[in-house]
């Protein structure tokens, strides 16, 4: 192995722009400044993304390519999109759902988004002690728990739901309940993952030990640090692209 | 082996070494045509220097 230089202007075309210290700026702002500069924006590579437990190249591009869109009961499609410096195309980002919500929301995705969003009620965020808009959308509520104004919510809801990839979905929520679990295992999805703090021989199950990360307290908080990169309990790649469970921790 | 250029956009350097080993591992071997970078830098990769490329001058071939 090597590392080679080239000592002269570079004249031929690279195989991979690696973006060093991009991760304070974010993959979507470094992709629109390289457009701005003309620079091979399908080249771009975050170099924190190649450190991440699971990365090939190889398998990241695969990942870019299929435009895959993440449909999560909370913050988890954002987190894990903004850690693999990957674009938002879903609408769940920045809210969450009430479980059996979401499970009727997967029932029928598609009617659901096209429900037009009604105000209910402003409702309490004690972790960003603030209000946030709740939002009815056919028969369930949408907790908007990152924003403070109901208008600027769903202005942003019907951008990105617009951006959903319906051939490459993957469907993710968590439980601690096993009756949630057997009916989201029911879902007709070909990439469906429920994390629990539970083991079960159900396919969709996907076990988190909660023994391991002594900082998070709830399996909420758990599947979030995961989606942030704080921990890894699978390899990232794997789970998104094929749904395929490959543990990186023994649980 | 993969032809890189490197784009610094801060100077958090964290994850720079890390990154670089692990493609140069991955790909048999890295060749780093350059580094560009809103203001010029002077960059050294296993001690030897990397070129310094402004934007203006990145090769936009592809």
């Amino acid at each position: 192995m090597s590392i080679s230089f080239r000592s002269t202007r570079l004249t031929g075309g690279v195989d991979v722009l690696l973006v060093v210290g991009a991760i304070q700026i974010g993959m979507s702002n470094i992709a629109k400044i390289a457009r701005q500069l003309k620079l091979p924006d399908e080249k771009l590579l975050g170099d924190w993304i190649v450190c991440l437990p699971g990365f090939t190249l190889d398998k990241y591009r695969q990942l870019q390519r299929s435009q895959l869109s993440i449909l999560s009961m909370n913050c988890f499609g954002g987190l894990i999109s903004h850690t693999l410096g990957l674009p938002f195309r879903s609408p769940t980002v920045n809210m969450f759902f009430r479980e059996n919500e979401f499970l009727r929301f997967l029932h029928a995705p598609r009617v659901y988004l096209e429900e037009m969003p009604i105000f209910k009620e402003f409702a309490w965020e004690r972790n960003l002690k603030r209000d946030y808009p709740v939002v009815i959308l056919g028969n369930i509520d949408v907790h908007f728990n990152h924003y403070t104004d109901f208008d600027e919510a769903v202005k942003i809801w019907n951008r990105r739901k617009a951006r959903i990839n319906w051939y490459n979905l993957f469907v993710t929520m968590y439980t601690d309940s096993e009756e949630i679990l057997r009916k989201f295992d029911t879902l007709p999805f070909g990439k469906k993952v429920c994390f629990v703090p539970f083991k079960s021989d159900l396919d969709s199950a996907w076990y988190i030990n909660p023994e391991i990360d002594k900082d998070a307290t709830t399996i909420g908080s758990h599947v979030n640090r995961f989606a942030s990169g704080v921990i890894f309990y699978y390899d990232v790649f794997d789970m998104l692209l094929y749904g395929k469970k490959t543990p990186l921790i023994e649980m | 082996m993969k032809k890189i250029l490197l784009w610094f956009v801060s100077n958090d350097k964290r994850f720079f070494q890390g990154a670089i080993t692990i493609l140069e591992r991955q790909h048999n071997g890295l060749y780093i045509v350059g580094v560009t970078a809103g203001v010029p830098i002077q960059l050294q990769v296993n001690g030897k220097n990397v070129n310094f490329i402004p934007f203006d001058k990145v090769d936009r071939g592809g």
